[in-house]
């Protein structure tokens, strides 16, 4: 936080006048000025990086692998980037994704219709990310520690009612289907991404819901001295997150139709990361959902890119954990510059 | 000058609050008129806090009673409070620093500039930038660039802002917690001279202070605390700066060598 202090010595009324003092902005601060800065530029040098040496990126297919993979940690990414905002955390959320795929599963083989397990999964998501915001907002105690819980928790149930084997849908359901759609090359999975994406960034920058859940993440105790309830706010991010990270196991069981017990595994900190990459700050309050959107799409540029290349897929954890350093520098530097 | 006969606007009669054994307050009897500045002194550890958090809404009283206006009334949440027009601008909890000023203005208000839509409320954001910075201006606060965060303005600046926003809402009663406590003598001037103008629209001010020069120099009526106890409620002309130190140090107005 840098305060910027430039006192002239001018008369009476120079206090008052606080833009006068500032140097006007120019074509760079105002191409600088939003959190998602960082990452177009990024988005763009990865993009051209793999263009000029991997075979076949520009390629239909390797362009719907890319959009296919980036869709249900990109629907993960989401739901953590509004809590990151939000100024919390959660672990829990590959295990809850890969828990959900599960209960999806068994629930259509019990006979329950697809177009009926969907809503009902999506209100199991609801409650389990307000227990944790429960947990974490009224009894005080650490995000980490509630949803590492959870994250033990989900896993280990899974494992339990698949006893560590795949399982897979027995029979084809027609609603279901209607998810797994292709238009164009572009993989379904990838418009339910898209269109969350742009109902979040709506929210989060026209809406009053929004403007409590950067006042919260900023400040939570300034936030509720002026009327945010702030304990509200973060328990419905912890809500929300949980029901994108169920509502990405409905959408991957529309796709792949089996569940393995190791689904998601990983998520939690992929998503942080995709996230961190797309300019949110870790302590709350600043941050944006284009970001973490574009932040997805560089994860799953790199991992096709160095498959393209050649390069031996040990290499793809090298990759993005370099892309994460890199992009926290990067974006510290937007930070200080904008003064936030 | 106050005047005796109006019904105070907020009076709090014998409120204790106890944190577990810890009596912070103990028996507080004190009242805010409108359009009167009354300045709430007192040593660290004398109560001083505990109390604004009682009129704020975010400390329920463990005993005595609240009068908004003459009628018993409850302040359970910091929501409550603004709902009656009690405005609070903390020390240094007033305002949030990553968001941008016009955000900062409308924030827990959005009602006013927002389209009431099923499940959500949209926010005109042209009206709130227009809104904020006339209200800003009126209060001569000019800033043309509402869209900065708060973070890049000095302390003053926010001040400023936090006391235009709770002006703008047509509060009742403003309290200010150490208003002055990190500025520079310029800005400090300013920020007293915001409070003027709020008393002369008619506000209730309590100004929370260290500081018995800024206080002396705006109050009309001081209520000094004293190890959670009310040492003395007094007038400007009944008491001088020197008093008023011995009773912060001491409760009573004798100096006992311990002045400042």
């Amino acid at each position: 936080m840098a305060l910027d202090v430039h006192q002239t010595s001018a008369g009476d009324g120079e206090v008052a006048a606080i833009s006068d003092k500032r140097p006007e902005k120019t074509f760079i601060d105002k191409l600088m000025s939003r959190p998602e800065s960082g990452v177009i530029i990024a988005a763009i040098a990865v993009y051209l990086f793999f263009s000029a040496f991997a075979p076949h990126f520009f390629s239909e297919r390797v362009s719907s692998n890319i959009l296919l993979s980036s869709s249900t940690l990109g629907l993960i990414a989401v739901g953590v980037a509004v809590l990151m905002i939000a100024g919390q955390f959660d672990l829990s959320v590959g295990s809850v994704y890969g828990l959900s795929a599960g209960l999806v599963i068994l629930s259509i083989n019990a006979g329950i219709p697809a177009a009926v397990v969907l809503p009902l999964i999506l209100v199991v998501g609801l409650i389990i990310g307000a227990i944790n915001g429960y947990l974490v907002t009224k009894l005080g105690i650490h995000s980490l520690i509630i949803t590492l819980g959870g994250l033990m928790f989900y896993r280990g149930v899974l494992l339990a009612i698949t006893e560590g084997f795949p399982i897979r849908l027995q029979t084809p359901d027609a609603f279901l289907r209607a998810f797994d759609f292709n238009w164009h090359g572009i993989p379904g999975p990838f418009f339910w991404f898209l269109l969350l994406v742009v109902i979040f960034a709506f929210v989060l920058t026209c809406t009053r819901f929004g403007n409590w859940l950067f006042a919260t993440g900023g400040s939570p105790e300034a936030a509720r001295g002026m009327g945010v309830p702030s304990e509200r706010v973060q328990i419905t991010a912890f809500a929300l997150t949980s029901m994108m990270a169920c509502l990405a196991g409905y959408v991957s069981v529309a796709r792949f139709s089996s569940v393995d017990a190791l689904r998601g595994q990983g998520f939690e900190l992929e998503a942080v990361l995709a996230v961190v990459v797309g300019g949110a700050s870790l302590n709350g309050g600043y941050g944006s959902i284009a970001g973490a959107a574009l932040g997805v799409l560089i994860i799953g540029m790199i991992q096709q890119g160095l498959l393209l290349m050649g390069i031996s897929v040990y290499w793809y954890q090298a990759g993005i954990g370099l892309l994460l350093i890199v992009a926290a520098v990067v974006n510290q530097r937007v930070r200080i510059r904008n003064g936030v | 000058m106050s005047n005796l006969r109006t019904t105070p606007l907020l009076e709090l009669k014998n409120i204790s609050k106890s944190f577990g054994r810890v009596h912070s307050l103990r028996g507080i009897n004190m009242d805010v008129r409108p359009g009167e500045v009354l300045g709430l002194l007192g040593d660290n550890g004398a109560g001083k806090s505990t109390l604004i958090k009682v009129f704020a809404g975010v400390h329920q009283p463990t005993g005595g009673q609240i009068l908004w206006n003459g009628e018993q009334t409850i302040l359970d949440t910091p929501r409550a409070a603004m709902a009656k027009g009690i405005s609070v601008v903390y020390q240094d909890l007033g305002i949030i620093p990553l968001l941008s000023i016009y955000r900062n203005f409308f924030l827990g208000r959005e009602e006013d500039v927002s389209v009431k839509l099923p499940g959500f409320m949209y926010l005109k954001k042209r009206e709130m930038r227009e809104t904020a910075r006339k209200a800003l201006s009126q209060l001569g606060i000019h800033i043309t660039d509402v869209d900065l965060t708060v973070a890049r303005l000095s302390g003053g600046e926010r001040q400023s802002i936090a006391i235009a926003r709770a002006v703008h809402f047509q509060s009742k009663l403003l309290i200010l917690d150490e208003p002055t406590a990190a500025l520079s003598l310029k800005e400090t001037a300013k920020v007293l001279s915001y409070v003027r103008e709020a008393k002369r629209q008619g506000v209730g001010v309590v100004l929370i202070t260290h500081n018995i020069a800024h206080a002396y120099e705006v109050c009309d009526r001081f209520t000094v605390l004293y190890h959670g106890r009310v040492a003395e409620t007094t007038e400007r002309e009944n008491v001088t700066e020197q008093e008023l130190a011995n009773l912060i140090n001491t409760g009573t107005r004798a100096s006992q060598k311990l002045a400042v």
